[in-house]
């Protein structure tokens, strides 16, 4: 993946990567406003994960919550991804070879997939179980390996730090 | 104050804490998690206060819900905080960064209290006011100062 590789080092001399790599506080600011994106992400998919294992908010309608919380993950995934490209890019090179920064970026990829899946097979028949206080098992499946991969990818996320 | 830090580096259960790579970021991990709930309960409780977010719920619905969370997070929060400490206690008490951070915590929680102690008061009038919801948004901005800070740490010191 050499081509990968050059394309990091390229993001890294960037003027945007270059300044945020120097400025003592940019950084630190980015990286605030990326811990309050992961409270609305993982907040907001948690709560519609635990809806469907049965285990929150089970006298209310799935499809409801759904209305209600979606639209605020999907505003902290926005919000990851801006402030989590700007970081990158002041930092690709060491990011490329870092394994907890490669294993975050996998699961971020497969909770995609996992999303993907669960709401081209089981979703599509929501209507029979919406009200249901517990889902169908395909649906608590779903809803435990994302909750199971999400909060991994916050773990793996601080651990870049540490490997 | 700083020589009892610095002598407490040096106990067996500190030094393991410090000396295990996983273990620190594993606490480092909970300390995050923890402070995911201590803040998203109290900065939703304010927004709703300020009447921006959570509107289906009255202030007095969504502080009871959410308030018991904020309380154990913030044992959790305090004592993961407190463990991370230890390892590097003589570098981080006088340090100025960690300083700022522990004076904004200690705001943002005097804020917190007055806000859990009054939320119900506020609730009862036809409309939430002015001074409630200056409180609010001085909590919203405590805690983002307080996160700030904590990154920071890392950042302007090197610790951590």
């Amino acid at each position: 993946m050499h081509l990968i590789f050059v394309i990091c080092q390229w993001l890294e001399q960037t003027a945007i990567g270059t300044t945020i790599r120097e400025s003592l506080w940019l950084f630190p600011v980015i990286e605030t406003v990326h811990i309050f994106g992961i409270i609305l992400l993982v907040g907001g998919t948690s709560i519609l994960d635990l809806r469907l294992m049965g285990l929150t908010f089970r006298d209310e309608p799935v499809t409801k919550l759904a209305q209600r919380f979606l639209p605020w993950a999907w505003a902290g995934f926005i919000t990851q991804i801006i402030t989590g490209l700007l970081m990158f890019s002041s930092e690709a090179t060491k990011m490329y070879v870092n394994t907890a920064f490669q294993i975050k970026m996998l699961m971020i990829l497969s909770a995609g997939v996992n999303a993907f899946v669960f709401h081209s097979l089981a979703y599509q028949s929501v209507g029979k179980w919406d009200k249901d206080p517990v889902a169908p098992v395909s649906a608590r499946i779903a809803g435990l390996i994302s909750i199971l991969f999400w909060f991994g990818i916050v773990a793996a996320g601080r651990w870049i730090a540490y490997v | 104050m700083g020589n009892f830090f610095e002598g407490l580096e040096h106990t067996s259960w500190v030094m393991a804490i410090a000396e295990t790579g996983w273990l620190y970021a594993t606490i480092s991990v909970i300390h995050y998690f923890t402070l995911f709930v201590l803040v998203g309960t109290i900065v939703l409780v304010d927004l709703r206060i300020l009447g921006v977010a959570a509107r289906s719920q009255s202030v007095t619905q969504i502080g009871e819900t959410l308030f018991p969370w904020t309380w154990t997070a913030l044992g959790l929060a305090l004592l993961s905080g407190f463990l991370m400490f230890t390892t590097d206690g003589g570098d981080y008490y006088p340090d100025r960064v960690f300083r700022v951070k522990m004076s904004v915590i200690l705001l943002a929680l005097i804020s917190a209290v007055i806000i859990q102690r009054n939320f119900r008061k506020w609730d009862q009038g036809p409309a939430i006011s002015t001074g409630a919801k200056l409180w609010a948004f001085a909590s919203i901005v405590l805690w983002v100062g307080a996160i700030l800070a904590g990154v920071e740490i890392a950042a302007i010191s090197g610790l951590g």
